[in-house]
């Protein structure tokens, strides 16, 4: 090894500035997955606060870098199983879950899902629309390389089928394939597990789950992207119309001392609900639109202003937290009831669709990476930095660090920044080593 | 029952117990309380004033004698706050003052005498006779007097009573 190896864990964005940082260092890198493609939450995403950017035109480009990277290696559809060693000399242990389709040989034609005869909910999609059992996640995905998902896959259920055996032009499809493991010797590693969704339903009182105009903000995110299963018109989910009034609920289960609840803000929702809101009003410059917030968190560069402009075109800002969300069952319309602090009175609004902004929780399986990284987790399962002032991207054990959302509440620009501070200083590790021999 | 100023501590004590400070104002108490809906009781409001220091006036206030106690409030609060608690608790030290509306005392004397809180006007009682309608079932006040005597209750509220 001349200059050394790092790990990085976790191909959202921060991870993936991470291993670019470490790569253009002259570093290697392996990036590990779990997922069938790298990109996170912002592939996800229709837009992002406050620039209005297209997510994923802004996120492509650096996911397809770290495929062509010489210094980086992808190693998606995996997880790590375990990590021995010390600061500048790890040993890890990799699995790679089979993928039944050869990444050297697939040319992500996509033959095979337009054969595949099998569909289910896409997870993509957040349930919105369906996938193939031999699919890619999304159109940008990388690797470009097709997934068989054995759960759902007629030939592992049933044993018939192997159509896309059949048609797959390249030869890719292999059903021997077996999980592989890895052995690799890297000087340090950085964690970047990022966020999942807590259950919207936990304030059973807003009826997600219950109502089908109530949704999720990722959903809505997937309903507005033109990528989306709705090809980017927003249609509500019980009869395809097009929402003209539209609730958002603010701290859906955080900023909650419920036991059931999330007491932390999750940093992110009044930015980018108010996005979120400008995009519906881009569509569509008749919607009327409600955001429900306890307090407007818009403290960041340009974000007060991108507040203001969400004003100026005439959304809605009202400071109450609705104490529940009636469903009209003949038109699956939706009241809002709330108390407005101003005059005191108790009001309803008709809407036509309401979306939840839930708290925002790290990984759940963080814990078991803990234990197995030797690293502490808070109570919630972020990531612990060693010093929240100092070091703040350095984990409890040295040579592992941490950065994006695993480690707290956070946007897409401080995750960057904070992924790049992880690359400095696992590089620092990886230096030393060489220096010393 | 104690009535003194060791109970009056103890209430006091009991008030922070319902954790009027973590409340951040957000309004879902009071759009899921039914009083709210008919009256000007605003369990927000309450909390507020708590916070602002102005139990003074509170127990002053014919506001904290609206709240039902159905609980919705504490079934809603995302901060933990306990309103209804809260309420009682301040209604039961208005009362050792002696500050307690004409209705409540109306019904505290009611109870002692009839055992129920309502009393039944002899003229509802004719009436059901004449309709042919069966008696009301008849109450037994004298267990019910006993124990609230025991506790000194009537003497509470006798309190303040203006002569
Ligand atoms: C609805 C919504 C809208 C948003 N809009 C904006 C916006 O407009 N602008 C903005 O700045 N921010 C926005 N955000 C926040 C943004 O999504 C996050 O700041 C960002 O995604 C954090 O990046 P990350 O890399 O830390 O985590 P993630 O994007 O969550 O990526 C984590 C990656 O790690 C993988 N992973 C997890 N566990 C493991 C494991 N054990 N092993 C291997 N891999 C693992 C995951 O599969 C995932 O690919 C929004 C968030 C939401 C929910």
């Amino acid at each position: 090894m001349s200059v050394g190896s790092a790990l990085v864990i976790g191909g959202g964005i921060a991870g993936i500035q991470a291993a670019l940082d470490l790569a253009d260092r002259g570093i290697k890198v392996y990036l590990v997955e779990k997922s069938p493609s790298i990109g996170g939450r912002m592939a996800q995403l229709d837009k992002t606060f406050p620039t209005m950017d297209c997510s994923i035109c802004i996120l492509a480009p650096k996911m397809n870098e770290c495929a062509r990277h010489p210094n980086i290696e992808l190693l998606t559809w995996s997880e790590v199983l375990s990590v021995e060693g010390e600061a500048g000399n790890f040993t890890v242990r990799i699995l790679k879950k089979p993928r039944y389709v050869r990444e050297d040989l697939c040319t992500g034609c996509g033959i095979c899902t337009e054969k595949c005869p099998k569909k289910v909910p896409s997870e993509f999609e957040m349930g919105l629309g369906m996938r193939k059992a031999i699919y890619m996640p999304f159109p940008q995905a990388v690797p470009r390389v097709s997934v068989i998902d054995e759960e759902n896959c007629l030939y592992f259920q049933k044993g018939v089928c192997r159509v896309c055996e059949k048609f797959c032009p390249a030869g890719a499809i292999d059903f021997e394939q077996k999980p592989q493991e890895i052995e690799l010797k890297v000087g340090a590693i950085i964690v970047a597990t990022g966020l999942v969704q807590a259950d919207p339903s936990i304030e059973s009182e807003y009826g997600y789950g219950r109502y089908k105009n109530v949704i999720a903000s990722l959903e809505l995110e997937r309903l507005l992207s033109a990528s989306g299963p709705t090809g980017g018109e927003l249609k509500r989910p019980s009869d395809g119309k097009h929402p003209k009034r539209i609730g958002f609920i603010q701290c859906v289960a955080s900023r909650s001392l419920k036991e059931n609840g999330y007491p932390y803000c999750s940093s992110v929702c009044c930015m980018y609900a108010t996005k979120e809101a400008m995009i519906i009003m881009e569509h569509d410059p008749e919607a009327e639109i409600y955001i429900f917030y306890i307090d407007l968190r818009a403290f960041g560069k340009g974000f007060q202003e991108f507040v203001n402009r969400a004003k100026e075109r005439g959304v809605h800002y009202i400071r109450a937290k609705p104490s529940k969300v009636i469903e009209d069952p003949e038109t699956k319309d939706l009241i809002i009831r709330y108390e407005d602090i101003n005059d005191k009175k108790v009001k309803e609004v008709r809407l036509d669709l309401v979306v939840l902004c839930a708290a925002l929780v790290p990984t759940p399986e963080n814990k078991k990476l803990a234990e197995i990284l030797g690293i502490e987790v808070d109570e919630y399962g972020f990531f612990k930095p060693l010093h929240p002032l100092y070091a703040p991207v350095d984990s409890t054990r040295p040579g592992i660090f941490i950065c994006g959302y695993c480690q707290g509440p956070k946007d897409i620009p401080e995750s960057v920044a904070q992924a790049s501070g992880a690359a400095a200083r696992a590089a620092e590790i990886i230096a030393k080593k060489v220096v010393a021999g | 029952m104690e009535t003194g100023t060791r109970a009056v501590d103890k209430l006091t004590k009991l008030l922070s117990k319902s954790r009027p400070e973590h409340c951040y104002q957000c309004g879902k108490c009071t759009s899921g309380c039914p009083a709210a809906l008919h009256t000007e009781f605003r369990p927000r409001d309450i909390l507020i004033m708590a916070q602002l220091g102005m139990t003074e006036e509170l127990l002053k206030s014919k506001l904290i004698w609206m709240c039902i106690t159905c609980f919705t409030c504490l079934d809603v609060c995302p901060r933990d706050v306990e309103p209804t608690e809260f309420m009682i608790t301040l209604r039961n030290l208005a009362a050792l003052r002696g500050i307690i509306p004409t209705v409540y005392r109306g019904e505290g004397s009611a109870i002692l005498e009839t055992g129920l809180a309502f009393r039944i006007p002899e003229s509802r009682v004719k009436m059901r006779e004449r309709y042919g309608l069966p008696p009301l079932p008849r109450v037994d006040a004298e267990p019910v007097r006993r124990l609230l005597k025991s506790v000194d209750f009537d003497k509470l509220i006798q309190r303040g009573e203006k002569k």
